[in-house]
């Protein structure tokens, strides 16, 4: 009779596992070295003189629709403002970013497609009470285009609050929408309209929505247009890390490589630069849904921290209410 | 230059292509890729779905995206990052092994990668 002994292992197994347990090691290893943050070297210390007391750094910081005069101002209240260590340090890294994405964008296109610099009270207020209002998402009238509300009504329960709230109406519409042809190209079919203003988002019928895949991408993507840097709720310092921090991932070695990035091009290196970043926020917050184990760890990071902080301002005790009823269906006539 | 590694959802390894291959003659291609694949691009306030023929600069792209719609895992990258992923597609580790260090080497800093290589590639050869 054979004798039982741990020690008798298979010496190919054991110098399989071997192996992958050093490999393993060595990506952790590697791994680790990366994980310390990437912080913006410099502080200000006190300024010798101060030139701008409490008040008129509220003034400076009032905003206004552009970005480049904050920049300034910011810049100069961190220099020479009255305030508190803490208060410096945050206001004088706002300002860094600020010049860096200044620095990368150009002035132009930072004015015109940051949005309003400055934060919006009311817009924050609004998300400040018990109850989470979903949009509507009618079931038949997906049915009808062959989407499936599942999945949509899985992302609405996962997402924070106020990003819940950004959507005003889902709609789903019985009609195949043909795009323009451009350059000769055939076969442009609309998906999803999303109306940024007024935070509505509509299906069409098309077979790429008809996956869950692509209804969930639809929808994250838009999602996270509508709570970008533009959007004025965010406290001024959250939305310039959040562009600065995109706009560092972008062209990054080891960044998502979402297809519908990658074949962005522009002659104005630019405008490429700034619609890039732009879609790039809206991939890694899909790619967090839909495709997580291909989303390097800095992306993750960001998008966590993004979703965390709005987590974290949802009240305890929040209510959700039944799904509000739906409103007339009306086609969206929109201009090309 | 760019190289997709694609994965089947319970993580076997298919194969591989790069973005300058002639991918009609691909395998992945010719078996998964039924129509021509489509990119999204914003139009405004429209997302449109365009349809992309293989002379298009965005095609390697378009498969990536209709790969992963399709439920595959589609791993890119380039350079030193390309060739590590390289040897460890091609080496006799199980798949779930192969999911777990690719999905590791999406995060390794570019300044590691020389010295990982190195290392991973004297782990392989042992199990040669």
């Amino acid at each position: 009779m054979e004798k039982f002994s741990f020690e008798s292992g298979d010496p190919k197994k054991e110098r399989k596992d071997k192996a992958v347990s050093s490999i393993r090691g060595r990506f952790a290893k590697a791994i680790t070295a990366f994980l310390a943050p990437a912080i913006i070297s410099g502080t200000l210390g006190n300024p010798d003189l101060i030139a701008f007391s409490k008040k008129d750094v509220r003034e400076l910081l009032k905003g206004g629709p552009k970005i480049s005069e904050y920049i300034e101002n910011s810049d100069k209240a961190a220099k020479e403002g009255e305030m508190d260590a803490k208060e410096r340090k945050k206001l004088f890294k706002m300002a860094k970013q600020e010049k860096f994405l200044e620095k990368k964008l150009g002035r132009n296109y930072l004015d015109r497609y940051f949005g309003k610099a400055g934060e919006d009270e009311k817009a924050r207020e609004k998300f400040r009470d018990k109850v989470v209002m979903h949009p509507n998402v009618p079931k038949e009238d997906a049915r009808r285009i062959g989407i499936d509300t599942r999945p949509i009504n899985m992302v609405l329960d996962s997402m924070p609050h106020s990003w819940v709230e950004s959507i005003e109406q889902i709609r789903f519409i019985n009609e195949i929408k043909e795009a323009p042809k451009h350059y000769g190209l055939k076969g442009r079919e609309v998906a999803a309209q999303a109306d940024r203003k007024n935070g509505n988002i509509s299906y069409f019928k098309n077979s790429y929505n008809q996956t869950g895949y692509g209804a969930v991408s639809v929808l994250t993507h838009e999602m996270a247009h509508l709570n970008d840097w533009v959007n004025p709720r965010r406290p001024m310092p959250e939305r310039v890390d959040l562009m600065y921090r995109t706009l560092n991932r972008v062209n990054s070695e080891d960044r998502y490589r979402s297809g519908y990035v990658e074949a962005i091009s522009n002659k104005d290196k630019r405008l490429e630069l700034f619609i890039k970043t732009a879609e790039y926020w809206a991939e890694i917050v899909k790619a967090r849904t839909v495709d997580l184990r291909n989303l390097p760890i800095k992306d993750r990071e960001l998008v966590d921290d993004y979703l965390d902080r709005e987590t974290a301002q949802d009240v305890p005790e929040l209510k959700k209410p039944a799904r509000e009823k739906t409103p007339p269906l009306r086609i969206v006539k929109g201009e090309y | 230059m760019e190289t997709a590694f694609i994965f089947k959802k319970d993580g076997e390894y298919l194969g591989s292509f790069a973005k300058n291959d002639d991918l009609s003659r691909n395998y992945l291609m010719k078996t998964y890729i039924k129509d021509s694949p489509v990119i999204l691009r914003h139009d405004g306030e429209f997302l449109v779905q365009e349809s992309v023929l293989p002379n298009d600069p965005s095609y390697f792209w378009a498969v990536i995206e209709n790969l992963r719609a399709q439920g595959f895992r589609a791993y890119v990258f380039e350079g030193k990052r390309a060739e590590l992923a390289m040897l460890l597609s091609n080496s006799a580790l199980e798949k779930e092994e192969k999911i777990e260090f690719f999905s590791s080497l999406l995060s390794v800093p570019a300044a590691e990668l020389d010295a990982l290589k190195d290392g991973v590639n004297s782990d392989l050869a042992d199990l040669t």
